[in-house]
């Protein structure tokens, strides 16, 4: 079989993120070799019922975006598809920004914005990551569930992407 | 808010924090973010937060205080640097030190980089929950079931479990116990002593502890008991005790009561306990 075929396999059986380092030793291929196979499999996912999605070097299968509704049906319970315009802002820079810590958010915001975090956690947009290099610091990053809300199948398919990535990098050189 | 005398009256009130009011009231004009601008804006900005300090004498108790008192923290900084800045704009002369500088620039930045975070926001509440992919359900476990391999057989087991009760580890020596040795009671002190006093009229205290000298801490525990209930005597009204100096034998004396009024006297203080 080829190696997509097998990614689509462990992913469908697995049904959770699964690392792209795990899915290259199950395969016993190099992590390029993943890497390289996954256009393969998002191609021929084109018109399925499932799509791929990554984040951060991890893989998992969705439900097509355009079936969403379809799921909607067959779930009880209503999404709570609110965000207040704090939300949104906090959102966009753990979105947009590379790895932002709490102070970064309120040194942009201009506001403590702990509140605020604490409520995306809950709602299991966001979670909290420990930074590599620094392990008294942690960074915010978006959640699978994040990306599924917005209907990506990774964070370069955000809207506007290149452009408000480069706004706030310009921003910050300057402000150094 | 509304009988606030400001002169800038801001119709949505829910702003989400000072750069949210600050850009605000820059985009009204259709500025661009600069010091220019900032210098126009700052009298309405201003205004805002004094009304947001009237406002908050209002609403402190339905919201959170603290929350608001650290907002309001946040809104009276910026103030101060738009203030600085209109204030340069006024006196072109005026000289300011490098850290003021410093600020007006940093304000400037990060205004600009709040306004790529709104507009972000914006993009984000577009897309956010039209369509979504959803992730699969979580899966249910499997029933667990019992398959076991063609070694195991009922004499197989049998041996197994042969092996785990010979291999229980033996009760080796028994544990060492602690005896709990009792030194001698309150009472029984008092009982003794009141004995011996009932005998020789005077005693000093050294002969009726028996301490010559501390030895043990079981030695020191007895003095202490003897203290104690030599003490007792005394409130009791059995003993009378004199110390000439200090450190100097106690000398302790019979008074008129007799021992079986003291213990008559006990029974009945018990009986009231």
């Amino acid at each position: 079989m080829e190696l997509d075929a097998k990614i689509e396999a462990l992913l469908f059986y697995t049904g959770e993120p699964m690392t792209l380092s795990k899915l290259a030793s199950l395969c016993d291929v190099s992590e390029e070799d993943i890497q390289n196979a996954l256009p393969v499999l998002k191609e021929k996912l084109e018109n399925r019922g499932i799509i791929l999605v990554e984040k951060d070097k991890e893989m998992m299968l969705g439900v097509h975006k355009e079936l969403g509704e379809l799921v909607e049906k067959l779930r009880k319970d209503d999404l709570n598809k609110e965000l207040s315009k704090a939300s949104l802002e906090t959102l966009s820079i753990i979105l947009y920004t590379d790895k932002p810590t709490r102070a970064d958010i309120d040194y942009i915001r201009g506001v403590n914005s702990s509140f605020i975090l604490r409520n995306l956690m809950i709602r299991g947009l966001v979670e909290k990551s420990q930074h590599e290099e620094d392990s008294r610091k942690f960074y915010y990053k978006p959640t699978f569930e994040l990306l599924g809300f917005l209907g990506i199948g990774a964070i370069s398919e955000l809207p506007e992407y290149e452009s408000v990535t480069k706004a706030f990098k310009g921003v910050e050189v300057e402000s150094e | 808010m509304e009988d606030t005398k400001s002169a800038y009256n801001v119709k949505t009130p829910i702003f989400e924090g000072p750069f949210d009011v600050l850009l605000d009231l820059i985009e009204r004009r259709k500025l661009f973010i600069n010091e220019i601008s900032l210098a126009q804006v700052t009298d309405d900005y201003v205004s805002y937060v004094k009304g947001l300090n009237m406002a908050d004498d209002e609403t402190a108790e339905n919201k959170n205080s603290t929350n608001l008192l650290s907002g309001i923290t946040s809104f009276i900084i910026i103030a101060a640097t738009l203030i600085l800045i209109k204030s340069k704009s006024i006196l072109p002369n005026m000289l300011l030190t490098e850290d003021e500088e410093k600020e007006i620039g940093t304000l400037e930045n990060r205004l600009h980089l709040y306004k790529v975070a709104r507009d972000a926001g914006e993009y984000i509440k577009k897309i956010f929950g039209k369509s979504v992919i959803f992730s699969p359900l979580e899966r249910k476990n499997d029933d667990v079931r019992f398959s076991p391999d063609p070694q195991i057989t009922a004499l197989y087991m049998r041996e197994l479990a042969d092996d785990v009760f010979r291999n229980i580890p033996r009760k080796n020596e028994p544990l060492p116990q602690v005896e709990v040795r009792k030194v001698i009671s309150l009472e029984e002190m008092i009982d003794n002593l009141g004995k011996r006093i009932e005998e020789s009229l005077t005693m000093n205290f050294r002969e009726f502890s028996g301490h010559k000298g501390v030895k043990t801490k079981e030695e020191k525990v007895f003095v202490i008991v003897s203290f104690l209930a030599m003490l007792e005597l005394v409130r009791q009204g059995i003993v009378d005790v004199i110390q000439s100096a200090n450190f100097d034998e106690i000398e302790m004396k019979r008074l008129e009561k007799s021992m079986e009024e003291f213990m008559d006297d006990r029974e009945a203080n018990e009986a009231v306990e």
